[in-house]
C-alpha cells in the first residue's frame, strides 16, 4: 500500500514553488511525479515584445542566482547575430564576474544543502563566507544580486586597479572559506552518513537524462562548456573540469567544492592577465535577419539561448533552455528507493531553478487532461 | 502530610507550573540565544518565549476536517499533565510536593507522555507529515527509552530504592553518582537530546523534511499548549537529570545552576550536529547509548 507524500507547492525544503508528489511506502519513496507552473512569468514572450537592449535586464531576471550566466549568454548570441566581438577586455570582465558569481551561488548552495540536513550552524557560516563573494560583485559592479554589468558589445563597468586589490584580499578569504568547506564535508560523520550513497545517479542514467552542470559531472560525464566550447576569456585561462565518478549528493557537492576552487584560480588568472582597451564597443550594427544560437556553462549547467531576428529591433522568437529543465527531469529516478528524510537533499542536490524552468501548461484537474496554452490563448487571457 | 492548598501551590505555583515554565521558558530561550551566537545571529530577546505564548493563545485553533478532533485536543493536554505531574514529584531544592515509595518508575512513565502524546498528534491530525512524523517519533522512542530506563534503574539497583528522594538524599552524602556509574550517565544525557527535540535526534520535527512533524496541523491554543510543553521540558528533563546523576542541589540555586550546566551542554549538541536520519538516529542509540548503559547496569546488579 503506498500513499501520497506531498512536497510542496509551498515546503520548508523548497526555496521555490514546486510539487513533488512522493509515493510512500512508510518512508520508503517507491514513485513519483513532479509537477510545475507555479512560477510561470512568460518571459520568453515578453522577450518578443522589448528592443535588444532592453531584454538584457530582463534575461538578468530569469534566475536571481545565475543572472549573470543569462545576460552573458543573451549578450554572446545578440552579438553574434550582430557579427561583433567583445573587446578582450571587456571578455575578461565578463569572465571574473561570471565566476565570481559562480562562488556566491555555489555557497549559496552548500548552505542550503547543509539546512536540507538540518545543519544550521554550518548554513550560517556558508552563508556567512558567501558574503566575501557578494562585496566582491559589489565593488565590481555596484549592486549584489541582479548585477546589470553587461551590454551588448561588452561590459558597462572596468575593473579598476584598487578594485584588482580588493578582490584579491576577497580571493584569499573565500580560499579559506573553502578550504574550511573541504574539512567539514570530508570529516564530519553524520554529514557523511546524510549524503553519502544517497540518491544515486548512474553514468547510463545520466547520460540517458541528458543532465548537464554539477549534475552530470557528479555522475562522471566529462562536459563543461568553459572547456567544450569556450566564450568571453575562457580560451585563454587555465583550468580544471572536477569530474566525480559515484553519482551519488556526496559526489555532486565534491565537485561544486573544487569548481570553487578553479573559480578563484580562474579569476586570479583573469585579474592578472587582464589586457587594457575599451571596455564595450562605440557603435553597434543592427542584427541580420536570421537565427543565432548561444550557450555558457551556467552554474546549474549548460544554459542555452536561441534567437530569432526578423530586422526589426526586437527579436521575433526567444527560447532559453535553463539547466534545470533537464536537471529536473533525474530527481524522480535518484529519490526512488530512498526515504523521505532524503528526499529534501537529494531535490537540493541538483541546485534546482523553478522559476527559470516553468512553461504554461494546462492541468484540467478533472479530466485529467494538459493543454500547453498558445499565443492566442493567452492573448485572450483565457484556455481555449 | 501537607494541606490540599499547600498542595495546590506546589503544584501550580512553586516549584509547579508556574515556576518551571517560567524557568523552562528563559532556559529555552538560552538555547536560542546561545544557537543564534554561535551561526553569528543575533537572537531573540529574553521575553521571546512568553510573548510567542501569549500570540498563540490569542489565536483561533483550526481543526482540520480530517483529523480526529477529541485526539488531536487531547494529546497537548496529555503532554502537558505528563510534564507536570513528573515535576512536582522532583525533589528541587528541600523537597517534592508528591513524595511516595516507587515515585520514580511514576516519574519515568511520566516523562514518557510528551513522546506518547507527539504520535497521537499525528496520527489524529490527517496530515501526512503528521503520520511520518509519529512513525518516526515511536522509532526514536523505541531506541531511547530502553537506555534511559536503564540508567535511571542502575540507581535505583544501588541504592535499594525505587524513591527519588532516597536517590537525592544518598548523593547528598556520598557524592553524585555520575562519578561512580559514568557511563549510564552518558547514556542518560546522550537521551535527553531527543527527550527535548534536539539535534541531531530530531527528526520527528525535521522541519525541512515534514514541516513540523506531528504539529504540523497544530494551530492557536493547541499549538500554544505544545509551546508550553517545549518550555516545561527545557527545565522538567534536565531537571531530572541533575537530580539522578549530578546530585541534586542542597538550594535552589544550586540545582538551577546545574540544571543550567546541563541545558548549555544539550544547546552546544544541538549547535554542532547536523540531523540523522530517522534509521541512524535509531542505530545510533542501539550501538551506543544501549550498551554504555547496560555496562553499568550489570555493574550494579552485581554490586549490590
Amino acid at each position: 500500500m503506498s500513499t501520497i507524500f506531498p512536497i510542496g507547492p509551498f515546503h520548508l525544503a523548497l526555496k521555490e514553488a514546486a510539487l513533488l508528489k512522493l509515493e510512500v511506502e512508510g518512508e520508503r519513496i517507491v514513485g513519483g511525479d513532479i509537477k510545475l507552473g507555479y512560477m510561470h512569468r512568460g518571459i520568453e514572450e515578453l522577450a518578443t515584445k522589448k528592443s535588444y537592449h532592453s531584454n538584457i535586464f530582463l534575461a538578468e531576471r530569469v534566475c536571481g542566482i545565475c543572472n549573470t550566466a543569462h545576460s552573458t549568454c543573451y549578450a554572446q548570441t545578440v552579438e553574434a547575430l550582430m557579427g561583433i566581438d567583445p573587446p578582450a577586455r571587456a571578455g575578461y570582465i565578463r569572465t571574473i564576474v561570471f565566476e565570481a558569481e559562480r562562488l556566491q551561488s555555489h555557497l549559496l548552495w552548500f548552505g542550503v544543502g547543509m539546512h536540507e540536513i538540518g545543519y544550521d550552524t554550518a548554513y550560517m557560516y556558508m552563508w556567512m563566507e558567501r558574503e566575501h563573494a557578494l562585496d566582491m560583485l559589489e565593488a565590481i559592479c555596484g549592486k549584489r544580486v541582479n548585477l546589470g554589468i553587461n551590454t551588448l558589445g561588452g561590459v558597462r563597468r572596468d575593473i579598476t586597479p584598487d578594485k584588482m586589490s580588493f578582490i584579491r584580499t576577497k580571493l584569499d578569504l573565500l580560499e579559506r572559506a573553502v578550504r574550511k568547506t573541504g574539512k567539514l564535508i570530508g570529516e564530519d560523520r553524520v554529514v557523511k552518513a546524510r549524503v553519502k550513497d544517497v540518491g544515486v545517479l548512474t553514468r547510463d542514467e545520466a547520460k540517458r537524462l541528458c543532465v548537464v552542470g554539477p549534475t552530470a559531472r557528479g555522475s562522471g560525464v566529462n562536459i563543461d562548456t568553459r572547456r567544450d566550447d569556450p566564450y568571453a576569456a575562457y580560451p585563454n585561462v587555465e583550468f580544471d573540469v572536477p569530474v566525480e565518478e559515484g553519482g551519488d549528493v556526496l559526489s555532486r557537492t565534491l565537485v561544486r567544492l573544487r569548481e570553487l576552487s578553479q573559480s578563484i584560480k580562474i579569476i586570479r588568472q583573469a585579474l592578472n592577465d587582464m589586457p587594457g582597451g575599451p571596455i564595450a564597443l562605440e557603435e553597434l550594427p543592427f542584427p541580420r535577419v536570421g537565427e543565432a544560437l548561444g550557450r555558457v556553462e551556467a552554474h546549474r549547467g549548460e544554459l542555452v539561448y536561441y534567437i530569432r531576428s526578423d530586422g526589426t529591433n526586437s527579436p521575433e522568437r526567444v527560447k532559453i533552455r535553463t539547466p534545470s529543465v533537464v536537471n529536473n527531469n533525474s530527481l524522480i529516478p535518484m529519490m526512488l528507493g530512498e526515504t523521505i528524510a532524503d528526499a529534501p537533499i537529494i531535490l537540493a542536490s541538483i541546485d534546482p531553478c523553478f522559476s527559470c524552468t516553468d512553461r504554461v501548461t494546462i492541468v484540467d484537474v478533472r479530466k485529467n487532461k494538459e493543454k500547453t496554452m498558445t499565443l492566442s490563448d493567452l492573448r485572450r487571457g483565457r484556455p481555449a | 502530610m501537607t494541606s490540599i492548598p499547600e498542595t495546590l501551590i506546589g503544584l501550580l505555583v512553586y516549584p509547579g507550573f508556574l515556576f518551571s515554565l517560567v524557568v523552562g521558558g528563559l532556559f529555552y530561550w538560552l538555547y536560542r540565544k546561545i544557537k543564534a551566537r554561535f551561526q553569528a545571529r543575533i537572537g531573540p530577546p529574553c521575553y521571546q518565549f512568553f510573548i510567542d505564548l501569549m500570540k498563540l493563545f490569542s489565536k483561533e485553533s483550526i481543526t482540520p476536517y480530517t483529523a480526529g478532533s477529541t485526539m488531536l485536543v487531547l494529546a497537548p493536554i496529555l503532554s502537558v499533565t505528563g510534564l507536570l505531574l513528573a515535576e512536582a514529584m522532583l525533589p528541587i531544592g528541600s523537597g517534592s510536593v508528591l513524595e511516595f515509595e516507587g515515585d520514580l518508575i511514576v516519574a519515568l512513565y511520566l516523562l514518557a507522555l510528551p513522546g506518547i502524546a507527539m504520535m497521537i498528534a499525528g496520527t489524529s491530525s490527517g496530515s501526512p507529515y503528521g503520520s511520518v512524523g509519529s512513525a518516526r517519533e515511536a522509532s526514536l522512542m523505541v531506541g531511547y527509552e530502553l537506555p534511559y530506563a536503564l540508567s535511571v534503574l542502575t540507581l535505583g539497583f544501588y541504592v535499594k530504592s525505587l524513591s527519588l528522594s532516597v536517590i537525592v538524599r544518598y548523593q547528598l552524602v556520598n557524592g553524585a553518582f555520575f562519578l561512580r556509574y559514568p557511563m549510564a550517565t552518558l547514556a542518560f544525557l546522550l537521551c535527553l537530546l531527543p527527550k527535548v527535540g534536539r539535534r541531531p535526534f530530531d527528526a520527528p520535527e525535521a522541519d525541512t523534511e515534514i514541516i513540523g512533524g506531528p504539529l504540523t496541523e497544530y494551530s492557536g491554543a493547541l499549538l500554544g499548549l505544545f509551546e508550553v510543553v517545549n518550555g516545561l521540558r527545557w527545565f522538567v528533563i534536565p531537571a531530572f537529570a541533575v537530580n539522578l546523576f549530578f546530585g541534586g542541589g542542597a538550594n535552589i540555586l544550586e540545582f538551577l545552576l546545574k540544571s543550567l550546566g546541563l541545558v548549555l551542554l544539550l544547546s552546544i549538541l544541538d549547535v554542532i550536529h547536523p540531523r540523522y536520519r530517522i534509521d541512524q538516529g535509531f542505530k545510533f542509540f542501539l550501538k551506543w547509548a544501549l550498551p554504555l548503559s547496560l555496562v553499568d547496569f550489570v555493574r550494579s546488579l552485581v554490586l549490590s
